[in-house]
């Protein structure tokens, strides 16, 4: 070879070389030394974030019957872009989805302003409707897909659905759209109902498809945990219905009923009035969609005065046998008078004053006591705290302290004036005597499950305190049983078979203006049965019934809607009847007028 | 004989051609099982992505359906179809509180042989 032609070859080569190795480095530079910035690049250009949604999980009762569950729906979506025939899909659209043809039209000719040159394009997201069903979603896409029309395409959703409308309505509660709790035990428990999304890094390609092999770090979605509430639905259902039959005879300006178990101090049922059908939420009030039983206070009237007498009792100031005199019914105290309804009494002993709820006998009972231990006494049942039930919005109620009591506070707080307390307080204190002295919380839930159906948390019975001895309930017990016999204030809640004991109530509602109105009410009653092994402690609450031609007491009004709920409730639970009490409420049946109040 | 006059041959070097063939046969075979074995991740990715997407349909499908049943079965059609029957013909009776018959616990007799009782007590009617 000659020397030129070598030389050149060399040339040739060191060029070639060169070349190679400014490629080289280049490819050094950006595979290796910027490699972490382009591989982050590429990342952000083809990769994307998946959700996966969680379930949110369900409300069942105790038996496991649904009150809250999903149901799935889709959302249609028109990408206008690729839409070749309009009218075609609008008259489907319009069929399916039974939406107005001018107005499904108005929506696909929408146009949007092109981001660079501000030019009007047809919008690629046009929503035409939320929610809608599964079968519909099904049958336009068949027809879409038959008539070759492309564009719409659907997104997955979830609502809602209470099967039970109306029912439990204020303790189920319900979701905004968001898939919220907002309400009830939605809300309390929506920490545990809610779950974790879940989700998933991976890459699409030029068409937008995801490209499965590619998908990286992925977390699965926790599904929501489902609540089983203590409530048992067959109860439920005789509660409301007696309580439809209440609203329809008495037209109260509201009720309440709750139901419970005072060995466990389980909500076995509880309703209120007005309510709300959680399935069509639009438009109704908010008196109509408040839980009163927990957040409504009321003054409890007679009721309260198992509160006093226990004080008494247990303070040994006096004993069921030992005498108060009674003033033959007008009592004066601190410049006022205090009258006892309708009769008047003498010498009633401890025991009579409860059968027969005697104002004045309760009232030197108080005074007795004295305020601090009265006072006491009142916070030691539970009221003034709220009672812990596993409800939102659960409000205390008033007990003032003794220094803001005025002179004749000792003899109105006896007798459930002058207190603020709501009807679960009140039913929760009556359980307190069922329960020989031993303050509960009331549970309302009773086992949290996973989506694997293994539970993860269950609510033992928590109990409060004891309150008073076991003995000192027994003599309340004592005279709660004569408070349902024809010398007591309550013949009407007699239930056949069965030892009832309970207390009647019924408050004047306090003036807008001042002191108390004469012809507004509240009336109540607050009993327990089997007496001397209770099962079922209910309380039965109407707020300014119109009684007609019956007398406004409690033992007249809410006395016979408990009777009603009891009778039922025994069956359903199949408690045995006492032969005993069969003869005895065959008796008492043909006294129904030896009831007083 | 001397080396100058040693005829001249091409001798083809079969160990190293065979090398360099085996060598680009099994880079060649490599790349070629590398590519479909590629395909079959793809494929199998979409076919994945159908599975998932008949799961979802089926799990949706069952949600309608338990959601249908539970409506079904609450409380409040059991009213409405009771309220309907009332006016209808099939009318429910409600069972009446003396033709209840609760059955008491079994009684064990501690002697294997003594006779047992067979019926309740009847309540008092």
């Amino acid at each position: 070879m000659a020397v030129s032609s070598r030389r050149r070859a060399m040339w040739m080569g060191g060029i070639v070389a060169s070349g190679f190795t400014v490629f080289s480095f280049r490819l050094v530079e950006l595979q290796v030394a910027k490699s972490d910035h382009y591989r982050a690049l590429a990342f952000e250009k083809h990769s994307i974030r998946q959700t996966i949604h969680a379930r949110r999980g369900g409300i069942g009762d105790i038996n496991g019957i649904p009150l809250a569950s999903n149901e799935p729906v889709k959302t249609v979506v028109v990408d206008a872009s690729v839409v070749k025939n309009a009218e075609v899909l609008a008259e489907a659209l319009s069929w399916h989805l039974e939406l107005p043809l001018a107005a499904v039209r108005e929506r696909l000719n929408k146009k949007v302003e092109s981001g660079d040159s501000g030019e009007k394009k047809p919008s690629r997201y046009i929503v035409i409707k939320h929610e809608v069903s599964e079968n519909v979603a099904e049958a336009l896409a068949a027809e879409l897909e038959k008539k070759k029309v492309r564009g719409m395409f659907f997104e997955q959703n979830a609502v809602r659905v209470y099967p039970n409308g109306s029912m439990l309505s204020h303790v189920v509660g319900y979701v905004n759209r968001e898939n919220k709790g907002m309400e009830g035990v939605e809300r309390s428990m929506d920490e545990w109902l809610k779950g974790r999304d879940g989700f998933r890094y991976t890459e699409r390609n030029r068409r937008g498809s995801e490209m499965v092999a590619f998908r990286r770090m992925e977390s699965p979605p926790r599904d929501g945990a489902t609540i089983r509430l203590t409530v048992d639905m067959a109860l439920q259902d005789i509660v409301e219905s007696e309580m439809d039959a209440a609203m329809k005879q008495f037209r109260p300006k509201m009720a309440t009923c709750i139901l419970m178990r005072p060995t466990t101090g389980e909500v076995l049922a509880m309703a209120n009035r007005p309510h709300y059908d959680l399935n069509q939420r639009d438009g109704v009030p908010v008196e109509s969609r408040k839980n009163r039983a927990i957040m409504d206070m009321i003054e409890p009237g007679s009721t309260f005065k198992i509160v006093t007498t226990a004080g008494a009792l247990e303070s040994r100031l006096v004993r069921p046998e030992s005498g108060i005199y009674c003033e033959h019914g007008r009592f004066t105290y601190g410049g006022t008078i205090l009258h006892d309804s309708h009769h008047g009494y003498g010498e009633l002993s401890v025991n009579d004053i409860i059968v027969k709820s005697s104002n004045i006998g309760v009232a030197k009972l108080g005074i007795m006591l004295g305020e601090q231990r009265l006072y006491e006494f009142i916070r030691r049942f539970g009221f003034g705290d709220r009672t812990g039930v596993q409800l939102p919005g659960e409000i205390g109620g008033i007990i003032h302290p003794p220094s803001r009591w005025s002179k004749i506070s000792i003899t109105h707080i006896p007798m459930g004036h002058e207190v603020g307390a709501t009807p679960m307080q009140v039913v929760n204190a009556m359980c307190t005597i069922a329960n020989r002295g031993k303050l509960l919380t009331p549970q309302i839930i009773s086992s949290i499950t996973d989506a694997a159906g293994k539970v993860i948390a269950s609510y033992p019975t928590a109990e409060v305190r004891q309150v008073i001895a076991p003995e000192v309930a027994e003599a309340l017990v004592s005279a709660l049983k004569e408070v349902v016999s024809k010398k007591g204030t309550a013949a009407l809640a007699h239930v056949p078979g069965f030892e009832v004991a309970g207390k009647t109530g019924t408050a004047q509602k306090i003036s807008a203006g001042g002191g108390y109105e004469h012809s507004k009410y509240v009336v109540s009653f607050a009993g327990f049965l089997p007496a001397d092994k209770p099962e079922l402690c209910c309380l039965v609450l109407l707020d300014e019934p119109i009684p007609g031609s019956t007398p406004y007491y409690g033992g007249y009004i809410a006395a016979p809607i408990f009777s009603k709920i009891a009778q039922r409730a025994v069956r359903h639970l199949n408690l045995p009847p006492n032969p005993d009490f069969l003869k005895l409420a065959g008796s008492l049946a043909k006294n129904e007028d030896g009831g007083k109040r | 004989m001397s080396s100058n006059r040693r005829k001249n041959a091409n001798l083809l070097p079969v160990a190293k051609i065979l090398l360099v063939a085996m060598v680009l046969l099994t880079i060649g075979g490599g790349a070629l099982y590398y590519v479909n074995a590629k395909n079959e991740v793809h494929r199998y990715g979409q076919r994945k992505k159908e599975l998932e997407r008949e799961l979802l349909a089926v799990a949706t499908k069952d949600e309608v359906v338990t959601s249908r049943i539970s409506k079904l079965c609450s409380y409040e059609a059991l009213r409405k179809r009771q309220s309907l029957e009332r006016e209808a013909f099939a009318k429910l009776v409600p069972v009446a509180d003396t033709l209840v018959v609760r059955l008491q616990d079994r009684f064990l007799s501690p002697v294997e042989s003594q006779l047992r009782h067979v019926s309740n007590p009847q309540p008092a009617r």
